[in-house]
């Protein structure tokens, strides 16, 4: 087995296997997006008005919350010194990890985009629009993520840390994916976010992967 | 060029009269900004006297994102040419420009007040000021959060440079979301033609900013530079110890 | 044309320059003390020698 289809199953594994599995920041998704009409009032037309868009804060908190461990724990345990020995290059290891991370839960939080949009009281012909954005813009979230992660591997209770390097990053796909959930549909915006996404996620393991050649030093 | 600037005992020779000079400069120009903006500079026809708070906005908002580029452009040299002076640069200003965004937003919305009637206004390039404000904490947080201070200063410049290329994307994507939601008749300081006799008051409050951040990131520089030979001294103690 | 506005501009000339003249106190009374520190440790290791 090639390297990165090794490291693909390993990390699929584990986001499934540890700490309530890949079910544990879709329950957090669904929570949060819970707590939405909670806080605005159950009254319809606010909802209506206001509602969708708002997927997008429970997409990025599910995601925030996944990241702290990500490349810790193969910092103390010496597989990163394992992916720095591999003959493929750490940016494409560190890609598939990400591509890992979101086939565990990139794509089930944006396939539980769509019952959450529509509780949210989005109109059905949004929907499609909706969680296809929520796919894309994960894939950016991750990018972003993966970065973040990298550069605070070695601080010892870093999640308030990566969240706060990390959110100025989600400012772009969270803008054009509540364009898209708000009532753009496939339009520009979704194109926009679309570009976003894959351009993160392209430059982001570059960026990640020059962190953490540092963090094993 | 650069070499010149490598070797720390020459920087401290250089910056022992080059912080203070500057210094003078930035009291000198701000006793002659201040004034100016206020007192001997014309009122706005249409924004009155609030129109004086552009001489000390929108120099912060300059020299804020000046700053986040020279920190990349310092991030950069120190990434690729292992300088170490150019690290120590780079986080002696990070939080001279984190005060400079800081004082940015509170004129912001100082200004916004009496122009829009409310205190913040969703305004594309307020929203980007508060995004880069937040840019520059979690810079910062990231070099107190790294024990090791080679290595937070090789991560906290990775940060840095993707937060360079990210910054004009932030930019736009807010600017077109602040366009797409507010409505075009809303009044935008700032946004016309600046009539020329404000232009003197505000490039004398410009340059008086300039030479106060010249005179910090100096100051900051040599403090830097003498606490890590006082704390490699102490640490050549505790091992012989 | 806005009118008076006064304690606005006022407002922010005095939290601008107050936060700077904070910003440089701080910055100023750090590098003394390093300074300081510095110097001590020439003097030690001059003396030693």
């Amino acid at each position: 087995m090639s390297p990165l289809a090794a490291t693909f199953r390993r990390d699929f594994a584990l986001m499934w296997g540890a700490g309530g599995g890949a079910m544990a920041p879709l329950g957090f998704f669904l929570g949060a997006a819970t707590l939405v009409p909670l806080a605005m009032g159950p009254e319809h037309a606010l909802l209506v008005a206001a509602g969708p868009p708002l997927v997008w804060i429970a997409a990025a908190l599910a995601v925030l919350a996944t990241l702290e461990r990500l490349f810790q724990a193969d910092l103390e345990d010496g597989s990163l010194d394992q992916f720095l020995l591999s003959p493929a290059p750490l940016e494409m290891i560190v890609l598939t990890k990400g591509a890992a991370l979101w086939c565990a839960i990139g794509l089930p939080i944006a396939l539980a985009g769509a019952p959450v949009a529509i509780a949210l009281q989005a109109p059905l012909e949004l929907v499609p629009a909706i969680v296809m954005s929520l796919g894309l813009g994960m894939a950016g979230f991750i990018g972003v993520g993966l970065v973040g992660a990298a550069v605070t591997a070695g601080v010892k209770r870093g999640g308030v840390l990566i969240s706060l390097i990390v959110l100025p990053f989600f400012a772009p796909p969270i803008i054009f994916g509540s364009a898209v959930a708000g009532g753009a549909g496939f339009g520009p915006a979704f194109l926009i976010l679309a570009g976003c996404g894959l351009a993160y996620s392209a430059l982001g393991p570059i960026a990640a992967a020059a962190a953490l050649r540092l963090q094993v030093e | 060029m650069l070499s010149v600037f490598a070797n720390p005992a020459r920087f401290m020779q250089l910056s022992g009269w080059a912080a203070p000079l500057f210094a003078v400069l930035a009291l000198v120009l701000f006793a002659v900004g201040v004034p100016w903006a206020l007192i001997y500079s014309p009122a706005d026809y249409q924004q009155g006297e609030t129109v004086r708070i552009m001489y000390v906005h929108v120099p912060a908002a300059w020299w804020s994102l000046a700053i986040y580029g020279f920190m990349g452009v310092a991030s950069f040299v120190g990434v690729v040419w292992r300088h170490a002076l150019a690290d120590v640069a780079a986080r002696a200003a990070a939080p001279i420009g984190a005060t400079f965004a800081g004082l940015c937003l509170i004129t912001g919305s100082l200004w916004g007040a009496p122009t829009w009637g409310t205190w913040w206004e969703w305004d594309g390039r307020l929203t980007s000021m508060l995004v880069l404000f937040i840019i520059y904490l979690g810079y910062i947080a990231l070099w107190n959060a790294v024990e090791d201070e080679e290595k937070a200063a090789r991560l906290a410049a990775i940060l840095c440079l993707v937060g360079l290329i990210n910054l004009p994307i932030v930019h736009f994507s807010v600017v077109w979301w602040s366009t797409l939601h507010q409505p075009a008749s809303v009044f935008r300081p700032g946004g016309s033609a600046i009539d020329p006799a404000m232009m003197g008051p505000l490039f004398a409050m410009a340059f008086a900013y300039m030479a106060l951040f010249g005179a910090l990131l100096l100051t900051n520089m040599r403090a830097a530079i003498n606490r890590r030979r006082v704390e490699a001294a102490r640490m050549r103690g505790a091992n012989a110890a | 044309m806005i009118t008076g506005g006064w304690h606005f501009v006022v407002a922010a000339y005095a939290v601008t320059l107050g936060g700077l003249a904070v910003l440089a106190v701080t910055v100023a009374l750090r590098a003394r003390g390093w300074a300081k520190r510095a110097r001590e440790l020439d003097a030690k290791r001059s003396a030693e020698q």
